[in-house]
């Protein structure tokens, strides 16, 4: 990926890119629905979303395939991970840890 | 805060309207959130999901698209980092705006301009406020969504001036 390709993917997602991000690992482990999802977030990465926030990146994540709804409980749709969207999760983290392995590993012979 | 959801598009509405008024009621207001949910609504209409989702389904190579797309996220953080260098940007215009209108406002005092001119003059700071945000708190959202978000402000500011300008006139 060059460097131009970079940028028209930031262009892309802008704000919302992780909270895509953050909401895929949320649903990675079952179903929620937006008031789960936000306070699951919140625990495990200390940041609440603004409604507005959520529910665009939602959208973008539905409209892509990454997320399903299922069925309404009560007035809240759950959203599960679709496989599409556990193989581009899968795919990100790893690119993630490669990164991260990369700077632990200057860090500790510095 | 849940009348702000009138201001997303209908189609938006029938698809989120039920669990978005169901997360939303329970919150007690705050300016914060309520700018939120203007951002969402505004980038709702500049950048409806839908229209691309029915494309992405009917695209053949769907899945490798929504993968190498998926695969941009960046990682870290949550949202656009407000730098040290934004908030120097952001200060900037605002100063500049003043250091600008303030020369012109005690110009047109002087030379006896009409009482609208004068009172645009005066709350010209406001608009280069307003221009701030786009270094701060709008930083990171769609181009659209801050043009617009933006534009509605500078338009309310330009009224309630006008409006000024006609009382102090009368």
């Amino acid at each position: 990926m060059n460097r131009r390709d970079q940028t028209v993917d930031l262009d892309e997602f802008g704000r919302f890119a992780e909270p895509a991000l953050l909401i895929l690992i949320s649903l990675a482990d079952g179903p929620k629905h937006g008031y789960a999802v936000t306070e699951d977030i919140a625990g495990f990465a200390d940041v609440r979303f603004g409604p507005g926030t959520l529910y665009a990146a939602i959208a973008r994540l539905e409209a892509r395939g990454l997320i399903d709804a299922l069925d309404a409980d009560d007035r809240r749709n759950p959203y599960e991970l679709t496989t599409v969207g556990e193989k581009a999760l899968r795919a990100r983290l790893a690119s993630i840890q490669a990164v991260a392995r990369v700077g632990q590993k200057r860090l500790a012979s510095a | 805060m849940t009348w702000l959801l009138r201001l997303y598009p209908p189609r938006w509405r029938r698809r989120y309207g039920a669990e978005f008024r169901a997360l939303i009621a329970p919150q007690r207001f705050s300016i914060g959130t309520a700018i939120d949910i203007i951002g969402g609504a505004i980038d709702a209409w500049t950048q409806p999901q839908s229209h691309l989702s029915a494309r992405a389904a009917s695209h053949p190579e769907g899945e490798t698209i929504m993968l190498a797309r998926v695969m941009r996220l960046r990682c870290a953080g949550y949202g656009a980092k407000v730098t040290l260098v934004d908030g120097l940007k952001g200060a900037g215009v605002i100063l500049g705006g003043t250091l600008l209108t303030v020369p012109i406002a005690l110009w047109l005092r002087r030379s006896g301009a009409s009482s609208y001119a004068l009172t645009l003059c005066i709350n010209g700071w406001l608009i280069f406020y307003v221009l701030s945000l786009r270094y701060t708190t709008l930083k990171g959202w769609p181009g659209r969504t801050q043009a617009v978000f933006m534009g509605a402000l500078i338009s309310a500011i330009l009224a309630l001036t006008l409006l000024a300008g006609w009382v102090g006139r009368t």
